[in-house]
């Protein structure tokens, strides 16, 4: 659905094979972009301007690193500093004794408060940690049925006895100390932020009983109404961090920069499907990857910046630049891949990915492709439209391949050949790999 | 209190920050850069998305307006114009109007299938309510204990009983007892797992086997605090089942919907119903010139 954003900037900016320091009109056009994309990702206006500010500061001046282009240094800082802002506040949830303790969590309605509760509850077990969860919503009908339900489906208890939500809590933190419950988890109704009397509500609640943690519970696609959220209910009650829910949706999540960026306080977890387990703790650099729309692509920059071998690739990239690229180079292109790892690995890095990867390309299929090349004369290599019948029939039977792959790889190669000759004017892409369209 | 009162009143809470809001822009400023750029900022805030947004500026850049008043006039009328949508019918006479109430989780399907039940009571009609949402722990049980309240009479079955085999039962009593309204919740899915996304489409053909001669209408329940995904849902949930409109709910809050707009941009997708509060009457037709009102207010 959407490119990812280093392509995008790639494509806003102009000289390609710019080398040395980061113009500032690279930074400028690849900054408009990303404002684009983080407001398409949901993240708050106010926060993309001050993002985009901050990014900005960083980046002028800085050296463009060998081999690496403009576009993808400029992805790297902005990857950087979202990282930074939206771990800078991480913290380790203390689960430590003084046992028991208590966790409240808040938010609006229908943000998977109650799924949260048993998630949560689920995942302190996993720890060695003995629960208790209360359903302390008295508000939603049947609400202390589901947390019930949930609860016994993975053998937590649940204390749900009492009139209101403050006897409920009481009567369950004493449970917990008489009965050896190190932490008890509170379910609470779903308010709106507007709402001054249920707002108090919860803040008594939490005067009253003085939890370890008030989670603020944020749903994952919530837009710019989530900078809103979580002012007022960090002003109204006061939390201490928060969970993100839904995420195993296709939402950017942009709501997760704004929270954090204004209230300062960290996303403990994140929790993304059906099941109980579903639900992890919190790591800064996959919700900045996800984002920005760009899969994992800078683990495959730093690996690609590890592994290949920058002369070679320096040689290929100037025979590119003259559009002298042969068969022999895309040889050596092959080995490069190979080297970064399975195939099917790499792709998942890369932004689209998932599409990628029904393409038939696999290690299978490079190893082919490489035989084919390999049983080419140096003739051939150099000049593939001599390749007719007699010499396609030689090259199948050399490489133990079929007519049709070897046909399959010279009109591919063909293609891969315009597009150099594309990026050779400047409009061109990720030069250690090939373009996409190559392997339709 | 009437439901405009009701609905104003929700919307006057949101409105204390006056300086937020996009009519105030107009009331202090000058065409000059600043302004595009606040203009600009207040609409994406308003979860319009930058596409929409960037096309409306530019739409309000080409013409001159002698005011900002005038200016403000020609946002509203184009706004408005995105949402001409032609009136839903809500009923078709002598046979069964089934309510298919779908949505991603959280969006509040159960409060609405109530809430539904409730207008049409108004209009004289006796809904039948069921609960297909089997899937949610405890999810009948909240429009059971909600149907209760409000005596509404429900078919429901156990949890992890086959939707589609709930909704048969219901519509099959319906059909008996004559009625003309039955409103069925579902259980909450992201349009992005595809295997529950066909649960719903058998849902659908079961419903037409249980009775040739019913009418369907689909709600899709979006709610006003989403950003943009919801574009995403709406298409992906348009392409499944083709609903015939919106319910937005959750309009109590600080987030108006904005995005209504973006998805008109790309699909016509009416907005039948709105949402506004817990209370059982917080509900009503979709009125354009009071969303509008509420979104550059």
């Amino acid at each position: 659905m959407f490119e990812a954003l280093t392509e995008k900037i790639q494509a806003a900016l102009s000289g390609f094979f710019s080398r040395g320091k980061l113009t500032e009109k690279q930074i400028k056009d690849g900054l408009r972009e990303l404002k684009l994309v983080l407001l398409e990702a949901d993240v708050n206006y106010q926060v993309v301007k001050e993002f985009i500010a901050e990014v900005e500061g960083r980046a002028i001046g800085q050296d463009v690193i060998e081999s690496i282009t403009p576009a993808q240094q400029i992805v790297k800082i902005i990857h950087d500093e979202m990282v930074r802002i939206l771990g800078s506040s991480k913290k380790e949830f203390d689960s430590r004794p003084p046992y028991p303790f208590l966790v409240m969590l808040v938010g609006l309605q229908g943000v998977g408060k109650t799924t949260a509760v048993v998630k949560l509850g689920n995942f302190l077990k996993k720890r060695g940690m003995k629960p208790l969860l209360v359903a302390a919503d008295l508000r939603r009908a049947a609400a202390q049925e589901q947390l019930a339900i949930l609860a016994e489906e993975c053998s937590l208890a649940v204390f749900s006895e009492g009139k209101t939500s403050s006897e409920l809590i009481k009567q369950s933190l004493e449970k917990a100390r008489n009965e050896g419950f190190d932490v008890v988890i509170a379910d609470t109704a779903g308010r709106l932020h507007l709402d001054e009397d249920l707002m108090g509500e919860v803040r008594e609640l939490k005067e009253a009983y003085n939890p370890r943690y008030t989670l603020f519970v944020l749903d994952s696609m919530v837009g710019q109404d989530a900078l809103n959220q979580a002012v007022q209910f960090d002003e109204k009650i006061g939390f201490d961090g928060m969970i993100l829910t839904k995420l195993d949706g296709d939402a950017r999540g942009g709501a997760a920069l704004s929270a954090v960026k204004v209230t300062g306080k960290p996303i403990y977890f994140v929790s993304d499907g059906e099941r109980v387990q579903n639900f992890q703790e919190f790591y800064p650099e996959r919700m900045a990857t996800r984002i920005l729309g760009m899969g994992d692509i800078l683990t495959l920059v730093e690996r690609a910046q590890a592994e290949m071998d920058l002369k070679k690739a320096k040689e290929i990239e100037k025979k590119m630049a003259k559009a002298q690229f042969d068969l022999s180079d895309f040889l050596l292109q092959l080995e490069e891949l190979e080297k970064l790892g399975p195939i099917g690995e790499i792709l998942k890095y890369l932004p689209g990915g998932a599409k990628l990867r029904a393409l038939p390309l696999d290690e299978k299929k490079i190893k082919h492709m490489k035989a084919i090349v390999q049983s080419m004369t140096l003739e051939e290599r150099k000049n593939p439209s001599i390749i007719k019948g007699k010499r396609k029939e030689r090259i199948a039977k050399g490489s133990g391949t079929s007519l049709l792959e070897v046909n399959q790889l010279l009109r591919g190669f063909e293609e891969l050949q315009k597009i150099m000759k594309e990026m050779a004017k400047g409009k061109g892409k990720i030069p250690f790999l090939f373009g996409k369209d190559f392997f339709k | 209190m009437s439901t405009l009162d009701r609905l104003r009143k929700g919307l006057a809470k949101a409105r204390a920050d006056l300086k937020q809001k996009l009519a105030f822009l107009f009331k202090v400023s000058n065409f000059d850069s600043l302004f595009w750029e606040e203009l600009e900022a207040k609409l994406i805030q308003s979860d319009l998305g930058v596409k929409t947004t960037l096309e409306i500026v530019e739409m309000m850049k080409k013409n001159s307006f002698s005011s900002p008043a005038e200016g403000f006039e020609a946002l509203k009328k184009a706004l408005l114009k995105t949402l001409d949508f032609p009136l839903p019918v809500l009923i078709e006479k002598n046979k069964l109007n089934f309510y298919l109430i779908v949505g991603v989780n959280g969006t509040g399907k159960t409060t609405t299938a109530i809430k539904l039940a409730n207008f049409f009571r108004h209009r004289g009609y006796s809904p039948l309510l069921i609960a297909a949402d089997t899937f949610r722990a405890a999810g009948s049980e909240q429009l059971e204990v909600m149907a209760q309240r409000h005596s509404f009479s429900v078919v429901s079955q156990r949890r992890g009983a086959d939707a589609a085999a709930v909704v048969f039962d219901g519509l099959s009593k319906a059909f008996s007892n004559r009625l003309e309204v039955a409103i069925a919740d579902t259980a909450g899915r992201l349009h992005t797992r595809k295997d529950l996304m066909d649960e719903l489409k058998k849902i659908k053909k079961v419903a037409l086997k249980a009775c040739p001669e019913l009418r369907m209408v689909v709600l899709l329940v979006v709610e006003a605090t989403f950003g943009l995904n919801a574009l995403s849902q709406v298409r992906v949930f348009d392409e499944i089942l083709s609903p015939n409109g919106l319910i937005l709910t959750k309009l109590d809050g600080t987030a108006k919907g904005g995005f209504i707009i973006a998805v008109q941009r790309e699909l016509q997708k009416p907005v039948w119903f709105v949402g506004f509060g817990e209370k059982i009457e917080d509900f009503d037709l979709f009125n354009k010139e009071l969303f509008i009102q509420a979104l550059l207010s």
